[in-house]
Order: structure tokens, then sequence, then C-alpha cells
């Protein structure tokens, strides 16, 4: 089963449009038949952990704002494979997914195939709707979302999903 | 010339803070300040709003102790509708608040503090962290991990959600109880038990190792202050306000909570945006006022917790200082944050092993009654008032907030001192003297998104000034 870990803050601007692309991904995979389930939180804690080391897990899928670069480069949807050996420096209440995976093997021995996808943000004040760039980044996500899931899971015949509002 | 030395950030707490020393020109501590720089400003912008909408609002102060805001915001509801809520509500409500306290004081103990107390103060910074501790004592990780989802997982059935839930409102609760849920909850306190027993006597066992930060870590007279049942007993939803001095001497006794004003006072600081409560009678000039808030502080003023296992703990507690005196090392927050989950966790079963406890009726009804509202719980890190005043269509027109990290400032900043002094002998710091600074406020656990009703980490910097003001060295971790 693949978990989606979608997080961020929905009050915040672009800050929610992790959460936003954790739903675009869910309904992708639902389209494909593929076993999903998804969280939905503000940010990343070790009490994570028992959820991703179910025995059903074998993929985990984090889905997140990141800050988009001032030069205007990477302005769309990124996939990108996780690695527990890159987890940093632990020092607040919160985690990378990295460390997240780290603590999964390192307590449960449960070693699952891990991606961070994030979409670009440049608004992090108070409100609930996206900026332009981050709007942007969602029209051009799904054939993204699809060619992932097509490496990862297989072609699959239906119909492409349409783009988020 | 004198220096001053800043830690900034500071980290594994919540919020953005940092520490500065100041030495004299002997290179000896002059003067050390605990500073919060993050500002918010929920009292403002919460004004303009309706009361119904206040718990919902102050809720989103912090993702850590949300449930607090929750319970103060909903009493402070109450009090505008005048009315006494149904029993179950009530009970509810205590339900939500006590699993608040497992999860939020395992997170403080295992993977704020645990690090330090079992890795050791000195060791490598880059392990010193819940990962470090993965590695060296799995089974510790992994207790800690599963009882904070036990008192999230029991937030998540009442509420809804784990993280704000909207589920207390002025009158009582959004939905009762359903027997399912109540079954589920019984069967997640087994675990707990056992898990909480363990870390005890882990606690219990580390102390030898830190004799010397015992005696230097926040160990100095002051007062305490909390709700205690009318009784006397532990209390953390309801109950009167007592006051305690170092010597165990009752200041004030079966204070309404609604009176605070009488007895707490704010003064400012132009170096700090976190305000500095004090105990008005002995005023604030030289900290005269200063008081603890907190699990240490409860543990200290109550004269009996109420259950039994807790009550057998707390007899092994007070062992540590002198007979009928408070223990007064801030050292022991993290025994007395124990103490507390196991009482939690002894009245959360209480709680669900009660007939009524999925009664359907949990909401009193009514309107704007009385044009102030004041609500006082008990947080995990101390106690918490939200005062409202309305106009007659229950419209804020002031809102006033007093956390605990507050009241715990005074207490802070001297803790900060104390360890500096002891540990800080010229112009330069190490790394192990930098997180023993931290750990000073660490013990406190403090929540300087909520004292601020800011958000955010909080990383530490610290910085040491010359007399004149001139920045000779600093050292920092984010």
């Amino acid at each position: 089963m693949l978990l989606i870990i979608a997080y961020g803050t929905p009050l915040r601007g672009d800050d929610g449009a992790g959460i936003v692309l954790g739903e675009l991904l869910e309904h992708c995979c639902q389209r494909r038949c593929i076993a999903t389930r998804q969280l939905v939180c503000h940010q990343l804690a070790p009490d994570l952990v028992p959820e991703m080391t179910r025995p059903e897990i074998t993929r985990v899928i984090f889905t997140d704002t990141r800050v988009a670069t001032a030069d205007g480069s990477g302005l769309s949807v990124i996939v990108e494979a996780l690695d527990m050996s890159n987890s940093g420096l632990v020092s607040g209440h919160h985690l990378s997914p990295e460390t997240l995976l780290l603590i999964a093997s390192k307590l449960h021995q449960h070693e699952v195939k891990a991606w961070q996808i994030t979409v670009p943000g440049i608004s992090f004040g108070h409100g609930q709707s996206f900026s332009s760039v981050t709007r942007r980044a969602f029209s051009l996500a799904p054939p993204i979302l699809e060619s992932f899931l097509d490496e990862e899971f297989g072609k699959s015949d239906s119909k492409a999903v349409e783009p988020a509002a | 010339m004198g220096r001053t030395v800043t830690i900034d950030p500071v980290t594994r707490i919540e919020g953005h803070a940092k520490i500065t020393i100041h030495l004299d020109d002997n290179g000896a501590v002059e003067d050390v300040r605990f500073h919060v720089t993050e500002f918010r400003g929920f009292e403002k912008f919460c004004v303009g709003r309706s009361f119904w909408e206040m718990p919902g609002i102050t809720a989103r102060i912090c993702g850590i102790c949300p449930v607090s805001h929750l319970m103060a915001s909903a009493k402070a509801g109450d009090a505008i509708l005048g009315v006494k809520i149904p029993p179950t509500a009530e009970k509810l409500r205590r339900l939500m608040n006590w699993a608040q306290y497992v999860q939020s004081h395992a997170l403080s103990f295992f993977h704020l503090s645990a690090p330090d107390l079992l890795l050791g103060m000195d060791s490598d910074p880059a392990t010193r962290n819940i990962v470090g501790l993965v590695a060296t004592y799995p089974d510790v990780a992994k207790n800690g991990i599963r009882l904070r989802q036990i008192g999230q997982e029991i937030i998540r059935i009442l509420g809804g959600k784990s993280v704000h839930p909207s589920w207390t409102v002025p009158g009582g609760v959004r939905q009762p109880l359903q027997a399912d849920d109540r079954d589920t909850i019984k069967r997640l306190l087994p675990d707990a038990f056992d898990i909480i027993e363990l870390a005890l006597d882990l606690l219990k066992e580390c102390f030898e190792a830190h004799t010397g930060d015992i005696e230097s870590f926040g160990h100095f007279p002051s007062l305490f202050a909390g709700l205690v049942t009318p009784e006397g007993g532990l209390e953390h939803y309801d109950g009167l306000l007592r006051v305690m001095d170092a010597d165990g001497k009752l200041l004030e006794d079966g204070i309404d909570p609604a009176e605070y004003r009488n007895i707490f006072e704010e003064a400012v600081e132009p170096w700090s945006y976190l305000k500095f409560p004090y105990y008005k009678p002995l005023g604030y000039e030289g900290g005269a006022g200063m008081y603890r808030v907190g699990p240490l502080a409860r543990i200290n003023i109550c004269d009996f917790i109420g259950t039994a296992r807790a009550d057998r703990e707390l007899r092994q507690f007070r062992r540590l200082g002198e007979r009928g005196k408070p223990i007064i090392s801030s050292f022991h927050y993290h025994y007395a944050r124990l103490i507390e989950i196991l009482f939690a966790l002894e009245k959360i079963e209480e709680a669900v092993e009660s007939d009524d406890i999925t009664s359907t009726r949990v909401r009193s009804e009514a309107g704007v009654n009385q044009l102030v509202g004041v609500g006082v719980s008990e947080a995990p890190r101390g106690t918490l008032f939200h005062e409202y005043h309305v106009d007659e269509n229950g419209i804020l027109q002031k809102a006033n907030l007093i956390v605990a990290t507050g009241h715990n400032n005074l207490a802070m900043n001297k803790t900060v001192r104390q360890i500096a002094e002891r540990y800080v002998t010229d112009a330069t710091i190490d790394e192990g003297i930098l997180n023993r600074i931290e750990h000073g406020i660490r013990m406190y656990d403090p929540c300087l998104s909520c004292s601020t009703h800011a958000v955010g980490q909080m990383p530490l910097e610290v910085r040491l000034l010359g007399r004149d003001g001139t920045l000779l060295d600093r050292i920092s971790r984010r």
C-alpha cells in the first residue's frame, strides 16, 4: 500500500499546497486502483513512524511546499526519491522526511521506497489562497504525477486527471 | 572589559529565543537574559471577533498544546454565557486535557530532554537528538513515540483530529463520546501504563549521573503557583489558585481564578516580547515576586494527587527535598512531568469507566449573560488564563492571555544565570556549556509560540558582549 503524508499549514497561503498536492496525488492513484492511504498533518513528527511501519505499507510519498527559487527556475512540481542517509541535524519539534525514514528503519527494521513531491510556493502569509506561482504549478502537475506513477506502478489506461482548481 | 555571550537560537524548545550572558571585567557572569524574539499579537487581532469563535482561533496559537487554549477559551465562553456545563461535557473536556498531558509531556521527556539525560550533556550534538536516541536506546525512543501517539489518538477520537480539534465550545463540547470509541480508549491504556512506569524508573536511574545538574539547574528558592482542587488535590482543568513559598507556607489559597489580577501582575522589559508576570504582593523589583508554574509547581503545591499510583510516586518525589518544603530544583520538572502523565492515565481510566461518559447531554445553551469571562486551566506547562471582554452581541472588545511560559519567565532567566555562573568561567563557551544552558530552558518545556502567541521552531544563539555592548563571541545552532 502507498502511504501519502501531506503536510503544511492550510492557513498560511502556499504552505497549504502540500495538502492539496496530496489530494491530487491520491486522486491519481485511485483512478489507477492503487491502494492508497493519506495522512494530513501540519508538520512531520515521530508519531508518524508507526503509521509508516504498518506491515502493508511498502511505499511512502511526502507532499510539501518548497520555497520557489528566486531565479525563477524550478517552478513546477518536482518528484525526488528520498535517501534516509541524508537525514540532517534534528533540533526542533519537527523532523525531515529522511529522518522519519531513518527512525522507521532503525526502530522497526521497516524500509520502504520513499519520495518527496513538492510544489513551489512564494507566499506564506495568513490566508487560504495560493499564489499565481503555486496555481500555475498545479495546472502543470497532472502529467508529472502521471508520469511518475507510470514509472513506479506501470502504465495506466485511465484518462488523465483534470488539473487542480 | 566586560563581555557578553549570546546563545541564539535555543534548540529543542518551541519558539524563537536567544540568551545573552554578560560578563564583568574579570570574566565572571554579571547578568543573563533569556530573550523571546518572536511576536504575533493574538490579543490584538481577536478583538472584533465573536467569543463563540475564540476556542477555534486561540487553539491556533500552538500546534503542541492547542487543547489548553481550547479549554481556557471555552471556559471563558462558559462564563460569558453564565452557564454550568453538563457533567458529561466537563468529564469529556477533562479527558481531552489529560490526553494532551500525556502527549505533550511525552514529547518533552522522550523527544526533547531524554537525549541530554541519557546521552549526556557533553555528547556529540549531531546525535544528541531523537535520532541518536533511536540508535542508542531504541526501546526508549519507541516507547516515547508510542506514548505520545496514545495521547494524540485519544484527542483525535474525541475531537476528530489530534491537532487543532474544534471541539470544545462555550457551554460544553460539540459531540458526545460513542461507546465503541470509549472502548478503543480503554484498550490503549495498558501500553501507556507500562511505558510510563518504565520511564519513571529510567529517570530515577539518571539522577546520580546528574547530581551536579540537579544542584545548579534552577536550584533556588521561589514561589510556586497553580490550581488545586477545593480539597487541595492535583488539578489540571479547574479548581482554585494556590501560591506557596519556598518554605512550604501558603501565601494564597482558595482564590477564585477569575480574581487572578489581585495576585498576579505583568511587567515588560524592552529586550523580550515575553512578559514577566510576578506575584503582586511581593512586587517585581529584585525578583521578589518570582514564581514557578507547571509540573514542578503543581506537584509541590498540592496536598495529595488523588490517584493510587501517582500518590505513591508523590511520596518518593517528596523525599528528594526537606520535609514539608517544596522541591526547589527545576531539574525535577522532568520527574514531576512523568508523575503527571501517570496521574493523567489513571484519571483517563477512571473517566472512561464512569457510567455517564457516553451521555449525549454535552452542551448548555444560552446567550450572552456576562460581558466579562475569565477561563483558567492548567496547561502542561502551567496555569493558563484567557480573559475576554465582550459587548452585548458577544463581540470581543478586549482580550488578555497569560500563558504558562510567561509565568516562568523570571525563573527561566534566573535558571540560565545560575547555570552560566557555574559553567562559564572565562570569555569562551563550548558546546557542552551551550547545551547545559539550553537544557536549563528546556526543563521548563517552554512554549514560546504560546507565550508570545507566535509560531515556529526554537533555535538558540549565545552572545558574549563587552560592557560597552561590543560583540566578542557568539555560538549558535539552528
